[in-house]
């Protein structure tokens, strides 16, 4: 009986039911085995933080900036989505991917701090709508690691 | 000549204060915490308790070959012991943001609720850790009250 209640308990403890609200900001350095990291993609994980936490203000991903720790996108899926994000700081593979982030996805983002891996020749432009909407931007950073 | 008598609890709390900023909190926390009473009033002070970093983090410049390598270090089963049962149950109100290694993640955070932390920082995390903890597939309490042997040797 008691080992019943303890697992009622338990249910109720999960990490995000107690604490997704609550947390506004989120630092996560993500350690990849080396033998996995060219299967291994974190975009999942990147899109599962900005959905889980409902009041999240700034995200710092993967702040040591490795090369196997960047984002790969290969489509930008529609729930990749935030009206309330304030600060975003990550890692991406290519400048298309750091131009599907800008194209107004993070509403009320003000300040972007981007590191890109490869400067490639990008086929998404920016309309002007999205133009409008970097003016918004306090800050921009945006490194060339190679 | 006579040795002076003044010892650290003769001194005022103001200079206590400031003597205890020049330490690493985690080490303040864990070697003074229940003392004595007056030594508790100024430790669990907002100033050492609304950042705790319950790891190692090891300077970038003493490992030699830094990628791949995990740059931070789980404490000791000592400290940590001592912080889930005896500081962190007295300060969970006061905790703001925490440092934390994968480890000790779901011990540390089923230890009590702390009802103002909003800023959490996770290192040297996997990924697939991470998405488990997101996805509340963790039942994390149940690590450290019935897995946590079989967790640590895992």
């Amino acid at each position: 009986m008691k080992c019943i209640n303890l697992l009622e308990y338990l249910d109720k403890c999960l990490f995000t039911d107690v604490y997704q609200k609550q947390i506004v900001t989120i630092t996560i350095d993500i350690n990849m085995n080396k033998n996995r990291m060219m299967n291994t993609r974190n975009d999942f994980l990147f899109e599962q933080i900005l959905t889980t936490f409902v009041n999240l203000r700034s995200l710092m991903y993967c702040p040591s900036k490795m090369f196997y720790q960047c984002l790969f996108f290969d489509t930008l899926p529609s729930s990749l989505i935030s009206s309330i994000l304030l600060e975003l700081h990550v890692c991406v593979n290519t400048f298309t991917e750091c131009l599907y982030l800008l194209d107004g996805r993070f509403k009320q983002l003000r300040l972007f701090d981007v590191q890109i891996h490869v400067i490639d020749y990008s086929t998404v432009t920016l309309d002007n709508k999205v133009t409008c909407y970097l003016e918004q931007f306090k800050e921009i950073l945006i490194f060339y690691s190679f | 000549m006579q040795r002076s008598s003044v010892e650290l609890l003769d001194l005022p709390d103001e200079i206590l204060l400031m003597i205890f900023k020049n330490f690493n909190n985690t080490s303040l926390l864990y070697c003074l915490s229940d003392m004595n009473k007056r030594l508790n009033k100024i430790i669990y002070d907002r100033t050492f308790t609304h950042r705790v970093s319950l790891l190692y983090l090891i300077p970038s410049r003493m490992i030699k070959q830094s990628q791949g390598m995990p740059l931070v270090r789980p404490l000791s089963s000592q400290i940590l012991d001592r912080y889930c049962s005896h500081i962190l149950p007295k300060i969970n109100d006061k905790i703001k943001c925490f440092d934390l290694e994968p480890s000790s993640i779901e011990r540390i955070l089923s230890t009590t609720y702390y009802p103002n932390l909003t800023k959490i920082c996770l290192y040297n995390i996997h990924a697939d850790t991470a998405r488990n903890l997101f996805s509340s597939k963790i039942f994390f309490s149940s690590y450290s009250i019935f897995d946590n042997e079989m967790y640590k040797s895992a």
